[in-house]
């Protein structure tokens, strides 16, 4: 089944060069120049994933983060230009799933983009793979990819899904950030932790009774994150 | 031999002071020993005079000698003798006539004499008046004065040499009052040269010492302001690099990947193009680092494999993970910057020391070390600190990457980790890199 990409990007040389690798990776790209032609075909076409740059001409990437975000669960990265808190946390805040700074390595990149839209697989790959993980309230069902909460689903995106797939599949061990950034989002070497912690966050507001005080999902401090078993 | 200025000024004070100090007390003791002897004496003579009219009364009358001898007054400790007719009469015996200076009793004819003399070591003054047919004596101890003089002359001695001393302790702290000053201004301008750009000296309200510091503050803002400003133009620059250096290595990246369709020519041209591109990307994203360090993100510390990642840094650069030896610790740090460091001493040990031989990691009390030996010729112990700065590099790098950041990003990462870089030898005969970072023991 090929998968489609749109590629938000206004400078026609970095377009141009995120085309040719995604194509050669086998997927279709449409491409955006801005965002509100961003937000045009994400209604026309389905997308499995959005790449968007924040620096964009008019609307900024930001807003398109948000309004994509508000009304799909469509695993997006983002393209800063540097990796200082502002433009990084604002586009995780956002919603964003992952980032890449410029100049970034295709490579890279198609690693990671790879395994926003790879099917999932539980934690334990011995398991039946059609087996529900169970957590309290929380029930996965890889098969169907959804996730219920107290019987009633809940919309979660691609990434959220994998995560609580491993942190339940893990039974009550510890994942590190760096494990998860691994694992979850493909990356090949040490990557930004802030990635994890912003989808944890996102994550505890669909399934926590009181997102402040987690009682399904704890950080322990210094080594990651850990579902009770 | 020129001494030091704080010697030359505590002399210098120190003589001063004994100079008018003994000025003052020899004229002080000059004048006194004047006045009280000739006080002593003025009052000698007079008293010498009124008793040898007494006694010339007494024996015009036909009193003996003796009994004209017992007549007189005794004021004072003076001896009254009569020499009548060759023999001496005196009532007290604290000195014999003999004693009298032979001088003074030839000078006495006509009118008189006095003299001082000493016996035994005591001074005395004798007054010699001829009554009559008989010589008047009269002899006047001086040892009291003498003593009190000595007394007073030794005080005085001691007196100039305690103001000698007060002189040298005044010179000393006013040295030492004015070099304070001059000192703090010495140590600014280190801390400056080490680094620390925002030192800057106190104003004390002194209006002599405030300028200079003003001055040494205005000096130290200006240098400060000018390396932020190179710093952030160096960063804007850089970062305005990043779009079109991303369509370059893109569109590089994507030719390299379809070498096969091209001609053999191409090919290795797009080979050079892809070197030299990889090595622009490279410097460019060093510059931004390292105009960026302690402006970027905040480190995220979370607990971290160290061998683990050392495996990982050596297969990126397509060495064989096997390199990475001993301890296996469990530390907390940021594991990005981690991988910088360890990363860019590969990188180092890759381009300027024919290869990386070993990655060791050893685990200490406290500490955490990995050390990366090279295959070259080592470092030269002189210019070990130097590597670390930025720009600077060995002497044979130049074709290879990088524009000499990588060790010096290295460092500074390493503190912004809680730790440190250094160079050794390696006992392969190479460089040994090492970077140590804090693993409080039980914390992990």
């Amino acid at each position: 089944m090929v998968r489609t990409v749109m590629v938000v990007e206004d400078d026609d040389a970095i377009r141009l060069v995120l085309r040719t690798n995604l194509e050669d990776e086998g997927y279709r790209v449409l491409e955006a120049v801005t965002a509100e032609q961003g937000l045009l075909i994400m209604m026309d076409e389905k997308v499995d994933v959005v790449l968007v740059d924040l620096r964009l001409p008019g609307i900024h990437g930001l807003d398109l983060v948000r309004s994509l975000r508000a009304t799909s669960n469509i695993p997006i990265i983002i393209v800063t230009a540097q990796t200082d808190s502002h433009d990084v946390v604002a586009g995780l805040e956002a919603g964003a799933d992952d980032y890449v700074t410029k100049p970034f390595v295709a490579k890279e990149l198609m690693a990671r983009i790879r395994t926003q839209i790879r099917r999932v697989t539980p934690h334990d790959e011995e398991e039946d793979s059609t087996q529900a993980l169970v957590c309290g309230p929380i029930e996965l069902h890889p098969d169907s990819a959804e996730v219920l909460r107290n019987g009633e689903t809940v919309p979660v995106s691609r990434i959220e899904f994998y995560v609580l797939a491993e942190l339940i599949g893990a039974r009550g061990r510890v994942l590190s950030r760096d494990y998860l950034l691994r694992k979850v989002w493909g990356y090949g070497n040490a990557g930004d932790g802030r990635v994890v912690d912003n989808l944890i966050y996102r994550l505890r507001n669909k399934i926590e009774e009181d997102p402040a005080n987690p009682q399904l999902l704890t950080t322990v401090r210094g080594f990651g994150y850990r579902m009770k078993a | 031999m020129r001494l030091r200025l704080r010697t030359r000024v505590t002399l210098a004070f120190a003589l001063l002071s004994l100079v008018v100090a003994g000025t003052v007390a020899i004229s002080t003791y000059a004048f006194a020993s004047w006045y009280l002897i000739g006080q002593r004496e003025s009052s000698a003579l007079t008293r010498a005079a009124l008793d040898s009219r007494a006694v010339a009364a007494y024996l015009d009358a036909g009193l003996s000698p003796s009994d004209a001898l017992t007549q007189i007054p005794s004021v004072g400790l003076s001896q009254p003798m009569i020499q009548q007719g060759g023999t001496w009469y005196t009532s007290a015996v604290t000195m014999q006539p003999d004693d009298l200076p032979v001088p003074l009793l030839s000078a006495a004819d006509p009118i008189g004499a006095s003299q001082r003399f000493s016996v035994a070591g005591d001074p005395f003054y004798a007054v010699a008046i001829p009554t009559g047919n008989s010589m008047y004596v009269e002899v006047f101890p001086l040892r009291d004065l003498h003593i009190t003089l000595t007394w007073g002359g030794w005080i005085l001695v001691a007196l100039t040499a305690i103001a000698g001393i007060l002189g040298a302790v005044i010179g000393f702290t006013a040295v030492k009052r004015i070099l304070g000053p001059v000192r703090r201004l010495g140590d600014g301008a280190q801390r400056i040269a080490g680094g620390e750009l925002n030192t800057r000296i106190d104003l004390t309200g002194d209006p002599d010492l405030d300028p200079i510091a003003e001055s040494f503050n205005d000096m130290a803002q200006a240098v400060q302001t000018r390396i932020a400003r190179e710093r952030r133009f160096t960063g804007n620059v850089s970062h305005e690099l990043r779009s079109p250096l991303t369509a370059v290595l893109g569109t590089t990246e994507l030719l390299e990947s379809r070498r096969e369709r091209l001609g053999e020519r191409e090919a290795s041209l797009i080979d050079v193009l892809a070197h030299q591109v990889r090595r622009m990307a490279q410097m460019l994203l060093d510059l931004l680092e390292i105009s960026r360090i302690g402006n970027d993100d905040p480190p995220l510390f979370e607990s971290a494999d160290v061998a683990e990642l050392c495996r990982e840094v050596v297969s990126a650069r397509g060495l064989d993970p096997a390199i990475v030896v001993g301890a296996e610790p469990t530390i907390r740090t940021d594991n990005r910057r981690f991988e910088r460091i360890v990363g860019n001493f590969v990188d180092n040990a890759q381009h300027h020391g024919q290869g990386v031989v070993q990655v060791e990691i050893v685990k200490e009390p406290g500490t955490v070390s990995v050390m990366v030996d090279d295959a070259g010729p080592g470092v030269d112990p002189a210019i070990r600190e130097r590597l670390f700065e930025p720009f600077t590099r060995g002497d044979k790098a130049k074709q290879t990457a990088g524009a000499g950041l990588g060790l010096a990003i290295a460092l500074e990462q390493s503190h912004v980790l809680g730790g440190d870089c250094r160079i050794e030898d390696a006992p392969s005969g190479g460089a040994r890199f090492i970077v140590t970072l804090p693993a409080p023991d039980g914390a992990v």
